[in-house]
């Protein structure tokens, strides 16, 4: 094994005691001078035509700097993949509740607030339709976006319609084998339908934006977003400006999961800093987090599998719903991204998936850590233990018999590798005691255990670009683009960048958020920064390396030159150095080229799929592994489930710094957990948001979670081989077999199983009731 | 939509005494809010579902925060005493177990630490953790006026989801519990909705004395939260009960009964359930607590 310097060390979090401190600075802490306060009027109707908007009255609020109505938006869709949305309602027709009408920009927020209340709008109500199913119908009750065909395609991403359902805005395909000779072969065929539900991000921070024109007309955004490359593209079509002058400034980010990773306020802002001509800060507030800021896309699935008496799967074939919501946003990437997560754990000779995103008159979906693949583990990992009993097996020897081989093709074409899913599995259920009996129930409660495996992959085909510079000390600094969310990408890029110079990292300087200074990255989404930037960071220090090596070798007379620890030595002969400062002038500047400036570009491999059967030698970049083993206690009087034990082990290919990636681990757990049990998005009968509020949608807190010494967490490393140093993404893995592992579990325990989401007490108690369990 | 903003501007009036307490509410009627901790106050006004033009702090009166023995009247517990301090005291957990168990439910430790058992009453939340507490404690209010002051039953004090019969100038001042008598018990039991810290879906709280010598229930009184327009007392569960020599049937009859009392509007059938889960949980560990109290706490 390698010996690193600070690879695979806990080092202090660069940013702990900042945080900590409370002296972190986040996009709201920013003020500009002369900068006004933005609040956007929603739409009350889940469909209407808006027939007049009258701002007469909101402009004479003392106060009132700029009101922006549909009329001053650019017709320049701001969904990044199809052309179906504006930056406030498209073509003057509103599709969901909460969907944007009017902005307001003033003195004070409460003057914006009380000004978007005295704007009127007149509505034309029109039937709705809020079901994905009876939206997907092919005699659908509502056309959601009737000029649908005519959108424009935005970017290389291809959109297929489905001629006959026109609330269908992408769908996709897989095909390997033949399922029905698969079925046929099969001693045993289990069909079912699960359903997930939407969920918030509940991030502490909302979205965050402060947008104001700079005197040569130039524009800068600082901004809460996790994609400031697509942010800045995208603002630089809707104001027509050249992407060269329009710079986007990031801070730290109080959580992402994900939902920061589209536009929702930044266009707003701008367009109202141009209209007033001053600075214009938009904060959305928690209730237009809850309606607006991105909900995960509720699954209905379909599956059936076909399996042999011994356990071989011969067949799997799945139909997936997902009602995207009004606008496409991400909702067309997530219905490609759900069939990565469906082929990447097991070998299934005969395979067919289907997957369509459907508009519905329901708020905007998108990213939800995990990109679809937690929704799609859900049936599967539920299915592969009802395979189990009904076969006699032991759910444990199910799994590990259908698990995928190093180099052995998935149902999508690609070729495995790092497949670390079965060491996951055997840690795990070795932890929970897998086979002995549960803790000994007490009182109305009864105990199982369950478990249950997945992936997540990190996408394909996307680029990163650093800078390194060398400062003449031998303090190295790296320029990215990627924000920090919480997720500790600033400590461990700085730990990458640091271990090619040998150097300790507090010798590290990070300058992110400017897009001035900081080059492309397509963003930190998708559980990509650590590879991605992890591979570019060697190639720039790769590059400033040769430069320093060549105006060392003539004064050290070798070619063939290292670096550690400020010193550049010769290989052959380690006590021939010397020091970096010494390439540099008295007024520090390099001997030669004036900087030394390394650049690193990495682009992660891909290869197109097949639009027909889906299949693809590399439709993603890499697939990290995950096995959950928990124990829970399930109250027969009253349904309660309480997670007792919870073990999770990760393939993280290298863990960089295995104290965040255990936080990055621990925190997806207990998400998952909400996910499993509690987290649900409720609308009324009119598509409003019943629970726009925390006391009203629960999320997990510490009193929801098993004790630490009843919690295990374990980082298995199965090397990336074109990761770096074998590392593969981790922040979005974490959670996408917590809620089957529990459902497993509540079977387990009592018999019931849960095939839709939240486990909730009275689905278990109703069931129970009406099995006779009870 | 509502938006959580920041306060609308108000002045803050800090009373020293009742009496001037009460003539800021009597002059003000109708714009004056009482801050009793202010956990739900300032919610409702950062809302803007109310908006008052005073607000008057009751913290320079002297007593309110005090739970101090008053005589042959039992326990008085002034208006201003925390959650946090009800569930903490040796003395409410030993002898009014109920009430300790119900403040310790309320919120999380930075809400129990600022709320008031008086605020919550006032505010007369249908799911209230301490309401059916104090019910079974056969809880009596003192409500203050500049005129005078009237001793009330809480029973009588809800007349609707956050609503009460106070007055606009009228001022909840004190709570008084009488002692309970001879071998007796309380209990309180929840669930809640979703997580382990929320809002109450069902509670349950139950207090009782047994005959000296046996299991024969010589009192009992049952209240509920959460499955009513008010907290209410489950009355003919309690008649089910009295003077009846309990047994573990029995007390799944009366809870079946309690089941019948309850009114719960969402969640109906379940909540309807649950009822009777947590008045049998309650009853049985009251009973249980009286059977086991030797020397009994009255005095």
């Amino acid at each position: 094994m390698e010996d690193f310097k600070v690879i695979g060390k806990s080092v202090v979090r660069l940013d702990a005691l900042e945080k900590v401190t409370g002296k972190a600075r986040y996009s709201a802490d920013f003020r500009v001078e002369g900068m006004l306060h933005a609040s956007v009027l929603r739409s009350p109707h889940a469909s209407a035509r808006i027939l007049g908007i009258d701002t007469s009255k909101a402009e004479r609020l003392p106060g009132v700097r700029a009101v922006l109505t549909p009329d001053d938006v650019p017709p320049v869709s701001i969904s990044p993949h199809l052309g179906d949305q504006y930056i406030l309602c498209l073509d003057n027709f509103v599709r969901c509740v909460g969907d944007p009408v009017a902005a307001v920009a003033a003195d004070t927020v409460e003057i914006a607030e009380d000004a978007v209340k005295l704007i009127k709008v007149e509505y034309e109500e029109l039937p709705a339709v809020f079901d994905g199913e009876e939206a997907f119908a092919k005699d659908q009750p509502v056309v959601v976006h009737p000029d649908l065909p005519s959108y424009k395609v935005l970017t290389g991403m291809p959109i297929r319609l489905d001629p006959e359902r026109a609330n269908v805005c992408q769908t996709y395909k897989v095909r390997s084998g033949d399922v029905e000779r698969g079925f046929k072969e099969a001693d045993l065929v289990v069909e079912n339908k699960y359903t997930t539900v939407r969920m918030q991000h509940c991030q502490l921070e909302p979205h965050v934006v402060v947008a104001w024109f700079e005197p040569d007309g130039n524009l800068t955004v600082m901004s809460s977003n996790q994609m400031v490359y697509d942010l800045k593209s995208v603002l630089s079509k809707v104001l027509k400006l050249s992407p060269s002058r329009v710079r986007v400034l990031s801070s730290y980010i109080g959580g992402g999961y994900g939902g920061k990773g589209g536009v929702r306020a930044e266009p707003i802002a701008a367009l109202l800093a141009r209209k007033a001509g001053k600075p214009v800060s938009l904060i959305f507030t928690r209730e237009e987090m809850f309606v607006f800021g991105g909900h995960r896309v509720p699954y209905s699935i379909d599956i059936k599998d076909g399996v042999k008496k011994d356990g071989t799967l011969t067949a799997r074939e799945m139909r997936v719903i997902l009602a995207i919501g009004l606008y496409s946003e991400k909702g067309v990437l997530i219905a490609r991204r759900a069939a990565a997560g469906a082929v990447g754990t097991y070998r299934v000779p005969n395979f067919k998936l289907d997957s369509y995103s459907v508009y519905t008159n329901l708020p905007m979906t998108g990213a939800l850590r995990g990109f679809g693949c937690p929704e799609i583990q859900w049936p599967i990992e539920q299915q592969m233990d009802i395979i189990a009993e009904k076969l006699g097996m032991d759910p444990l020897e199910l799994r590990i018999k259908n698990i995928l081989n190093e180099g052995e093709k998935d149902a999508s074409g690609m070729v495995t590798r790092s497949i670390g899913v079965r060491e996951c599995l055997d840690k795990v259920s070795s932890w929970i005691g897998w086979g002995e009996k549960p803790v000994r129930p007490v009182g109305p409660w009864k105990t199982g255990k369950g478990i249950a495996i997945g992936n997540k992959s990190v996408i394909a085909g996307s680029t990163t670009v650093v800078i390194v510079k060398v400062w003449p000390d031998g303090v190295i600094e790296l320029r990215y683009s990627a924000v920090e969310l919480g997720q500790g990408i600033k400590t461990t890029l700085a730990q990458i960048t640091a271990e090619q110079f040998g150097i300790p990292v507090e010798q590290v300087r990070m300058v992110s958020g400017d897009t001035d200074i900081c080059p492309f990255d397509f963003g930190t989404v998708a559980s990509r920064s650590l590879v991605h930037y992890g591979n570019a960071i060697v190639i720039a220090c790769d590059d400033a390396k040769q430069q320093l090596y060549k105006m060392a070798a003539p004064k050290l007379g070798a070619w063939d030159l290292d670096t550690r620890e400020g010193r550049i030595f010769v290989k052959e002969a380690p006590e021939k150095s010397l020091k970096i400062t010494e390439l540099f002038t008295p007024m520090g500047v390099p001997l030669e080229g004036g900087e030394v400036l390394g650049k690193g570009a990495f682009t992660g491999s891909s290869a197109r799929e097949d639009p027909e059967t889906g299949q693809s030698e590399r439709s993603v970049f890499s697939y990290s592994h995950i096995a959950n083993a928990v124990e829970v206690g399930v109250n027969t009087e009253t349904g309660e489930i309480k997670l007792l034990r919870s073990g999770i082990a990760c393939d993280v290919g290298k863990a960089i710094n295995p104290l965040i990636v255990e936080g990055q681990i621990e925190g997806g757990d207990s998400m998952g957990v909400g996910s499993a049990l509690y987290e649900e998005i409720v609308f009324n009968s009119s598509g409003g948001v019943v629970n726009s509020k925390f006391t009203d949608y629960r999320i997990p807190m510490a009193t929801d979670m098993p004790l630490i010494s009843n919690s295990k967490t374990i980082i298995v490393e199965v090397a990336e081989p074109e990761g770096p140093f074998g590392a593969k993404g981790v922040g979005e893995l974490s959670l996408v077999s917590t809620a089957p592992a529990i459902a497993n579990a509540v079977y387990n325990a009592v018999g019931i199983r849960v095939k839709d989401l939240p486990i909730t007490k009275e689905k278990v108690l109703t069931a129970m009731r009406k099995s006779g369990k009870v | 939509m509502t938006y959580i903003r920041r306060l609308p501007s108000f002045e803050y009036v800090s009373a020293s005494t009742v009496k001037e307490a009460c003539a800021v509410l009597s002059n003000n009627k109708g714009k004056v809010k009482i801050l009793a901790g202010g956990t739900d106050l300032l919610v409702q006004m950062k809302e803007r579902k109310v908006v008052p033009e005073y607000v008057i702090g009751l913290k320079q009166i002297s007593g309110l925060n005090k739970i101090e023995e008053n005589g042959k009247a039992g326990l008085r517990i002034g208006t201003l005493v925390t959650h946090h301090e009800i569930a903490r005291s040796p003395q409410m957990q030993e002898n009014f177990t109920c009430l300790a168990k119900a403040c310790e439910k309320i919120g999380t430790p930075q809400v129990r630490n600022l709320g008031t058992i008086g605020g919550n009453l006032c505010n007369a939340g249908p799911s209230a953790d301490s309401a059916p507490a104090l019910l079974a404690l056969g809880a009596v209010l003192t409500l203050q006026t500049g005129r005078g002051e009237r001793q009330v039953p809480l029973e009588k004090f809800f007349t609707g989801p956050f609503s009460t019969i106070l007055e606009e100038d009228e001022l909840l001042t004190f709570i008084t519990i009488p002692h309970l008598k001879g071998k007796s018990g309380s209990a309180y039991h929840y669930l809640t909705k979703r997580t382990a810290v929320d809002e109450t879906l069902v509670g349950a709280a139950a207090a009782l004395s047994l005959k000296a010598g046996d299991d024969v229930c010589e009192d009992v009184k049952i209240g509920l939260c959460s499955v009513a327009p008010t907290p209410i007392r489950a009355l003919k569960a309690e008649s089910k009960l009295k003077g009846k020599k309990l047994t573990d049937g029995l007390i799944e009859e009366a809870s079946r009964i309690a089941s019948g009392e309850s009114r719960p509007r969402s969640w109906a059938e379940y909540r309807r359930d649950m009822v009777a889960v947590m008045v049998k949980r309650a009853v049985t560990e009251a009973w249980h607590r009286a059977a086991a109290n030797k020397k009994g706490s009255g005095k």
